[in-house]
């Protein structure tokens, strides 16, 4: 057996086994890096997914989540050109700006409700998707897993690209004043993940899948719970289906203060596993762990508004050490930054976590002085 | 709060954007003023629905929805305003994202407090380079100025629109209010702003501190 394929072996077992609650050799890491320093350090190859494969290798990380990497490393950008690839949108009507590796929608064709409605996105065609996707998915696996990491299937949610979508403002709006449009955006755009999800499912394509919905600021829920359990929640529900029937552990994501609703994603939408536990929004993982440890993977925890940006290596190492000390006795653990490694974060920050990962993950953990 | 007064103010907390015209229309013929109007009714409705979203009645929808009604509001009161004198000199905010930064939620939630409270907002948008936000105190003559930052890294940007105040001797002109998820009270005396504001609904309490209004 090559030793890379080995390596893949050996990732993959690590991260089933602390999916499924048990202590593998150590705590896997996982992360998302968008730090324009470590690609030009690690990432030499001119094609952007074996530049992704090779930072990725080289820092140290076991898993990443699915990217978009059709264009360049600019996810934003990536969302667009599927929304005209499969929903019809125009890209010479929209105006996208982009800045030290970061896009946004600088203009869309519509600024008001009744703009929206003529300029609704089109419902996905399934067979156009799966034609397009199932090889960019094999072959993005396939990359990453020739350097022996795991990749992990994902997605934005419908909420998230409905407000990507028509800007938040607008939708807000719309929530009032045309709620039957707020549907049918969120309509299409459920379908447009429940596609992608049934494709990684039925395809046997990787143990979990990454599920983004951004419902929380730091200070709260930016949405009603009444809003997210009538018009949000149900449709994840519906994306999850074909994972959890195939046994694909389903990680949701939200930035930002969930207290709120975790009892309700963990009991009611029965979501596996939560990313990224956001320190800085008083997300206490030792809570989380006391609570709900036996049944929610967690992943990530390592703040990337504050300590990863600014502490000393010591402070990073210690961190790291804590928060394994808190969140990985009995597996389900994957450490991991409370977002991504952003451009504020010195690169030896990020390597020194992942070696602290690698150092004090080791099972059986040791004990914190 | 007065009678008339008050239909308005249910109109913006309970996010009743059809009955403004008729509550407007009934406001002024029961002798209301607009300077009234807006001074006391659509500043308590706004702290009303400022309440809300601290206690997690109210979401952003909400204040988007709540911002929407008091547009109408104003809009209703225009043909009303035509000929009367201003009682009060405009107070103008300047408010943007800084330079590298391109998140606008906290931002627009600010706004909407912001208007609410009668003040005239300047929103520069997102991106926005220090010296446009100089060029924009000076050419509206600001009370005060709001930078907003989601992201760490473009925090020195803040430093950088104080020195361009000071530069350009505008700084003891305006009241400088920084906010966004990496700020804090520490950073923002480091900075030598004057207010640090946690949510958007506090804006303008800590306004009318700093500008030296009283509740």
């Amino acid at each position: 057996m090559a030793s890379t394929e080995r390596r893949y072996i050996e990732t993959l077992e690590r991260f089933t086994a602390t999916i499924n609650f048990e202590e593998p050799d150590r705590v896997p890491t996982w992360d998302t890096l968008n730090n324009e320093e470590l690609w030009r350090r690690f990432g030499t190859s001119s094609d952007p997914l074996k530049a992704a494969v090779e930072t990725h290798r080289a820092v140290g990380i076991d898993v990443t989540r699915f990217y978009w990497w059709y264009s360049g490393f600019d996810w934003f950008r990536s969302k667009i050109i599927d929304f005209s690839r499969f929903m019809g949108l125009r890209p010479d009507e929209w105006e996208m700006k982009t800045k030290a590796g970061t896009s946004w929608i600088n203009k869309r064709p519509f600024a008001d409700v009744e703009g929206l409605r003529e300029h609704l996105p089109q419902p996905p065609d399934e067979d156009a998707v799966a034609a397009w996707y199932i090889p960019f998915f094999q072959k993005t696996i396939r990359a990453f897993a020739e350097k022996g990491l795991v990749l992990v299937g994902g997605l934005e949610a419908p909420l998230t690209d409905a407000y990507t979508y028509a800007g938040i403002d607008l939708l807000g709006k719309a929530i009032y004043l045309a709620p039957e449009l707020v549907t049918q955006l969120l309509d299409t755009f459920e379908k447009w993940c429940r596609i992608r999800a049934q494709l990684w499912a039925e395809n046997d394509l990787g143990p979990a899948f990454f599920v983004g919905e951004d419902i929380a600021f730091g200070s709260g829920l930016m949405f009603s719970p009444n809003f997210l359990k009538a018009q949000v929640f149900p449709r994840i529900a519906r994306i999850m289906q074909p994972l959890k029937k195939r046994g694909v552990k389903v990680i949701f994501h939200s930035d930002g203060a969930l207290h709120s609703i975790i009892d309700y994603l963990v009991k009611e939408l029965r979501i596996d596993g939560l990313n990224p536990i956001e320190p800085a929004a008083g997300m206490d993982v030792a809570k989380i762990k006391d609570e709900y440890g036996e049944r929610l993977i967690l992943v990530g925890n390592i703040d990337v508004s504050r300590l990863l940006p600014s502490a000393n290596p010591q402070d990073v190492e210690q961190a790291v050490r804590n928060t394994v000390a808190a969140a990985a006795p009995g597996g389900g653990f994957c450490l991991a930054s409370s977002s991504e490694i952003h451009n504020a974060i010195p690169v030896e920050n990020a390597l020194i976590m992942y070696r602290a990962a690698h150092k004090y993950g080791a099972y059986p953990l040791p004990r914190l002085p | 709060m007065d009678e008339p007064i008050q239909g308005i103010i249910d109109c913006i907390v309970e996010l009743n954007l059809k009955g403004v015209e008729s509550a407007v229309n009934h406001a002024i013929s029961a002798g209301a003023t607009p300077n009234e109007i807006i001074r006391k009714g659509i500043s308590q409705a706004a702290k009303e629905v400022g309440e809300r979203y601290e206690k997690s009645v109210y979401f952003l929808p909400e204040l988007v929805m709540a911002g929407e009604v008091i547009k109408a509001v104003m809009r209703s009161l225009e043909p009303h305003m035509a000929g009367q004198a201003e009682t009060a000199p405009k107070r103008v905010f300047v408010i943007g994202t800084v330079e590298g930064d391109i998140h606008d939620i906290g931002k627009n939630l600010v706004i909407i407090f912001l208007r609410g409270h009668g003040y005239q907002v300047h929103d520069l948008g997102v991106d926005v380079p220090a010296e446009r936000y100089v060029e924009a105190v000076k050419e509206t003559k600001a009370l005060a100025l709001g930078l907003s930052a989601l992201l760490t890294t473009t925090l020195p940007e803040m430093k950088n629109v104080i020195q361009g105040l000071r530069a350009a001797g505008l700084r003891d002109r305006v009241k400088v209010l920084v906010g966004g998820a990496p700020v804090d009270e520490s950073f923002a005396r480091s900075i030598g702003a004057d207010a640090y504001c946690k949510d958007a609904s506090q804006v303008t309490s800590i306004l009318s501190d700093l500008l030296g209004e009283g509740g």
